[in-house]
Formats: structure tokens, C-alpha cells, sequence
């Protein structure tokens, strides 16, 4: 089940909602531009886009780990940027966000890694055990023990997913998870991402090229140069 | 229970910042603690001294009363001594009394056998209160010399005065002292919580990432400031154990020559507890400060 970050009176509204958002990178990079878009719940949204065409940019705008330079984001009906930094807290915890480099601790297991947003979220170790096991579960990953430093990239991407979905986010952003990817393996992602979407979650994915099995429910959106195209 | 859990986690990632480089972490403490038994050696040598301050003799002027006064009359000088300002107290010493003891300091007392009558005069010693000003001692005494029935007074002023003199320079450098240990303490308890504690960025950026509340990111950086500086207090308080002993050893022969025992006595046990708790407090503040640094830096909301 997907965590609440809104009241039952903003479910009619977007669940994400891009306003003429931009973010430019010191006076002159301009990595998002006027992005509008509204991103309805459980909506399965494919964003394509070229290598420094703006996904990433976007992705860690709607995840609230920057803020947009002009325009605003709302997250169920919130805005981020006016939040104080527990209720902040709280919406990232309502986040899964996996980056194009996963962001792992190699000196830590697999099940440390994911347990990590469960404890952080004041769960039990028993529950955050339970929960990441799980999550890797889903994600098809079995040894609980190895560690990240040892793991191949896709392997690193279903860990950095499965610790993405432990704490059972209403929104989850995936950057690029399937472009360095075996075609049966990224239909695999796809195929567990759309499920992710079904049962309820919000499921951002990012990537560079288009997948060979276009995923049923999935909206594509395409991103060029920091403009978004539909 | 939740809260167990997340602090339990907080405490592993403290203890691991210290581990991880045990090297910087010995070297780190040992540094802090020779510097942390700088202050516990100044209250020693402070805690010691306070008594001996006690001891130190006040001034005093002895009036010689002219021969052939009478008692009442010197007993009389002797309420008006009382009633100088800065006189402590006032004692008799009866020309008898005094004759006899030179007498037997003389040991057999033959040098004085053929000295017929007593020629001491009777004298009234006027004692000023400890550490008085040597203006008032000096004032005092001045008074004394105009009181009818004395012949003459004795006052050995000179010592006294370099002796408060000594005092107050002491007294008026003890507060710089006190300051620079103070802000060497707590720059050295800086130096090792930022030494020691410190998170990789990558880590930073996901708790961040997560949803980690400030208080969880910061916990560890609390936690292992706080034991550092503590561990370095208890080092500290070995090397202020050796040091007092070796000081210990060094004072014995002059406390002999001045005729008191001179040593270095262990603080009571509720300072030594305040100190390593000061101390720990001290680190956890420290750890705090680094984690906020450490945070900014990270720019989390850019």
C-alpha cells in the first residue's frame, strides 16, 4: 500500500504538478526550462530524453532534492520549497528516488543498505528487516549479504530499488534504470515498475531511449535540451 | 522499539567513524588529553594553593611601651591598637614574659645571669587582618606610633608589600590563564571532533535522500564527538595522575624547608565526574557543530 501525502479533498488534483518550472545551474545552464506537467496517481510516466536533456534535473526537482530556480513543483499539493525541514523529511520519505548511479554504501550489505529509509523512518529492526527483505524480494535479489561494491550495475539498480520501495512510497522516480541493460532484464524492470504503478504508486521513469515493449499503462513524455515535448 | 532501533543505528555509525581509523582516533585522543590535563593540573596546583594562601602570615607592628608604664595603662594601649583600622587583634606581651623566654632561647642563660634589672620594655604586638592593603597596614602602623606611652614601633613592611604585590599580579594574570586554557580546550576538542568525525559525502547525500530527519543525520556526529572527547578526559585524567606524581615527588624537599606539606592532592571525586561529564557535553556540542557543517556543505535544497 502507498503512503498518504495528501488529503482525501487534493485526490482529484495532480499528484505532481509541474508549473513552468526551470533550474539553471549557474548563470548560464539552463537544464529545465518552462517545464509544465501534471502527473496523475499510479499514472506510469516513460520521460525520454537524450543524455543531459534535463531528466535527471527533473526527477530530483519532483523528488525534492532541489529546488527549481523559477516556477513551482507541488507534491500532493504541497510545495516543497516551503516546507520546513521535518515536513520535508517526511515527503522524501514518501519518495523512492533511484539515480542513474545508485547512491549505495559499499562498505555496508545489501540488506543494510535497504534497511537504512526503515530505520531512518523509526521502524523497528525487526519490521525494517522484514521490509527489506521484501523489497529485494520484488526486485528479484537474493543475496541479502553481498556487498554493493561487489555487485554489477544492474544488480546495483535492483538493490537501489528495492531500498527505494521499502518504506512504500506514493511516488517512485527511477533515473535511466534500463538504458545499460540486457533487453530481457530491462523488460523485466519495466514489467515490475508497471506493477509498482498498478497497485497504486506514481512511477517516474527516466530514460535515454525508448523500450522495445512499450509497458501498457505507461505515458510517454519526451525532454529535449531541458524542454519538455509530449 | 523504534527509538532503540534508530538510536541503536546512530550509535554503530558513531562507534564506526571512530573505528574506521583507529590511528587518527588513538593519536587524536592522546592529543586532547594531554591538553585536557592542562586545566586539571592548574585546578591541582589551584586546590592546593588555596590552603597555603591561608597560611601566609599577616603583617603585624609591635609597639614597645615606655619603661614604667603601668599595666592598666598598658592594657589600655592595647583596647586603642584593637580599635586601629585594619587591626585584627592585639596581644600583650608583658616585659617578664618576654625576658624569660629570652632567656631561654639562651639556653643556659648565662650571657644574661649579670644583667640586672630587666631591661625589656612591655609590648603590645597589633595583628592586621590577612591581606590587608599595605596602605592600610602602612596607615595602621603610622596610627600606632602616635599613640601616647609608645616609645617605638616595629613594622617590617618591605616583605609584606612585595608579598601582595606577588599576590596580585598572580590573581590578575590567573584570569588570562584561565581564559587562553579555555579557549585551547576548547579548540583542541574542535581539532579531534572534526578530526574524527566525519561522514562521507555519498552518505550524507542519502540520508538526505531518504528522508533522514536532521536530528537522525546529526545523532552520530553527536554521539561520536561526545565519546571522543570523552575518552580523551579519562586519557586526561591518567596523565594528570602521573603528572601529580611526578610533581608530588618534586615539591616534597621545599615543602620540608618551609615546614608544610607540599603536595598535589587528586580533585574530589564529584569535580572529577563534572569534568569528564563538562567534557562529554563539550564533544556532543562539537559533534553537533561538525554535523552542521558537514550538512551545509551538502546543500541538500540548492
Amino acid at each position: 500500500m502507498a503512503a498518504e501525502i495528501s488529503t482525501a479533498s487534493t485526490r482529484d488534483q495532480p499528484f505532481v504538478q509541474l508549473d513552468r518550472a526551470s533550474k539553471k545551474y549557474g548563470a548560464f545552464r539552463l537544464a529545465l526550462a518552462d517545464a509544465t506537467l501534471s502527473i496523475r496517481r499510479s499514472e506510469f510516466l516513460l520521460l525520454i530524453g537524450a543524455s543531459g536533456a534535463g531528466k535527471s534535473t527533473l526527477l530530483r526537482l519532483v523528488a525534492a532534492m532541489e529546488a527549481p530556480s523559477s516556477g513551482s513543483i507541488r507534491i500532493g499539493g504541497e510545495d516543497p520549497a516551503r516546507m520546513r525541514s521535518n515536513a520535508l523529511a517526511f515527503l522524501r520519505r514518501s519518495i523512492g528516488l533511484v539515480m542513474q548511479e545508485p547512491l549505495l554504501l559499499d562498505r555496508r550489505s545489501v540488506l543494510e543498505n535497504v534497511m537504512l529509509p526503515a530505520i531512518a523512518s523509526n521502524l523497528t529492526r525487526a519490521e525494517a528487516v522484514g521490509r527489506a527483505r521484501a523489497a529485494l524480494g520484488r526486485t528479484r535479489f537474493e543475496d541479502v549479504n553481498a556487498v554493493p561494491a561487489q555487485l554489477a550495475s544492474g544488480a546495483r539498480h535492483r538493490v537501489a530499488l528495492a531500498r527505494a520501495i521499502v518504506n512504500r512510497p506514493a511516488l517512485l522516480l527511477v533515473d535511466d534504470p534500463i538504458s545499460r541493460l540486457d533487453p530481457d532484464s530491462a523488460d523485466n524492470m519495466l514489467q515490475l515498475l508497471e506493477q509498482f504503478a498498478i497497485s497504486g504508486v506514481t512511477v517516474v521513469l527516466a530514460s535515454q531511449r525508448e523500450p522495445e515493449r512499450m509497458p501498457a499503462r505507461a505515458r510517454l513524455v519526451r525532454i529535449d535540451n531541458g524542454v519538455l515535448t509530449r | 522499539m523504534s527509538w532503540q532501533t534508530a538510536r541503536g543505528y546512530c550509535w554503530a555509525r558513531a562507534m564506526r567513524m571512530l573505528s574506521e581509523r583507529s590511528w587518527a582516533t588513538l593519536t587524536g585522543v592522546l592529543v586532547a588529553a594531554i591538553a585536557l590535563a592542562l586545566p586539571g593540573f592548574a585546578l591541582l596546583v589551584a586546590l592546593t594553593a588555596g590552603p597555603l594562601l591561608d597560611r601566609i602570615p599577616a603583617a603585624e607592628a609591635t609597639a614597645y611601651v615606655v619603661q614604667g608604664t603601668a599595666t592598666s595603662e598598658v592594657k589600655a594601649l592595647g583596647g586603642r591598637l584593637q580599635a586601629i583600622d585594619g587591626v585584627a587583634r592585639v596581644r600583650l606581651i608583658p616585659r617578664d614574659q618576654a625576658w624569660a623566654e629570652v632567656q631561654r632561647r639562651a639556653g643556659d642563660g648565662q650571657p644574661f645571669a649579670d644583667v640586672k634589672p630587666n631591661p625589656l620594655p612591655d609590648a603590645v604586638v597589633a595583628e592586621f587582618a590577612p591581606r590587608a592593603s599595605p596602605a592600610v597596614v602602612s596607615a595602621g602602623v603610622a596610627a600606632i606610633r602616635k599613640q601616647p606611652r609608645v616609645e617605638s614601633v616595629q613594622a617590617d613592611l618591605e616583605w609584606y608589600t612585595r608579598l601582595v604585590a606577588i599576590l596580585q599580579v598572580a590573581s590578575s594574570l590567573l584570569i588570562p590563564i584561565v581564559g587562553i586554557i579555555a579557549l585551547l580546550v576548547i579548540v583542541v576538542a574542535l581539532w579531534l571532533v572534526r578530526l574524527l568525525v566525519v561522514i562521507e559525502r555519498d552518505e550524507l547525500r542519502l540520508l538526505e535522500q531518504i528522508g533522514a530527519e536532521a536530528d537522525f543525520i546529526r545523532r552520530p556526529f553527536v554521539y561520536a564527538g561526545a565519546v571522543a572527547l570523552g575518552l580523551a578526559a579519562s586519557a586526561g585524567l591518567g596523565v594528570l595522575a602521573v603528572g601529580r606524581l611526578l610533581a608530588n615527588q618534586r615539591l616534597a624537599e621545599p615543602g620540608r624547608l618551609f615546614g608544610f606539606e607540599l603536595t598535589l592532592n587528586y580533585p574530589p571525586w564529584p569535580l572529577v565526574v563534572a569534568f569528564v561529564a563538562g567534557c562529554v557535553l563539550l564533544g556532543a556540542a562539537a559533534g553537533n557543530y561538525c554535523a552542521s557543517r558537514q550538512i551545509s556543505s551538502a546543500k541538500p535544497m540548492a
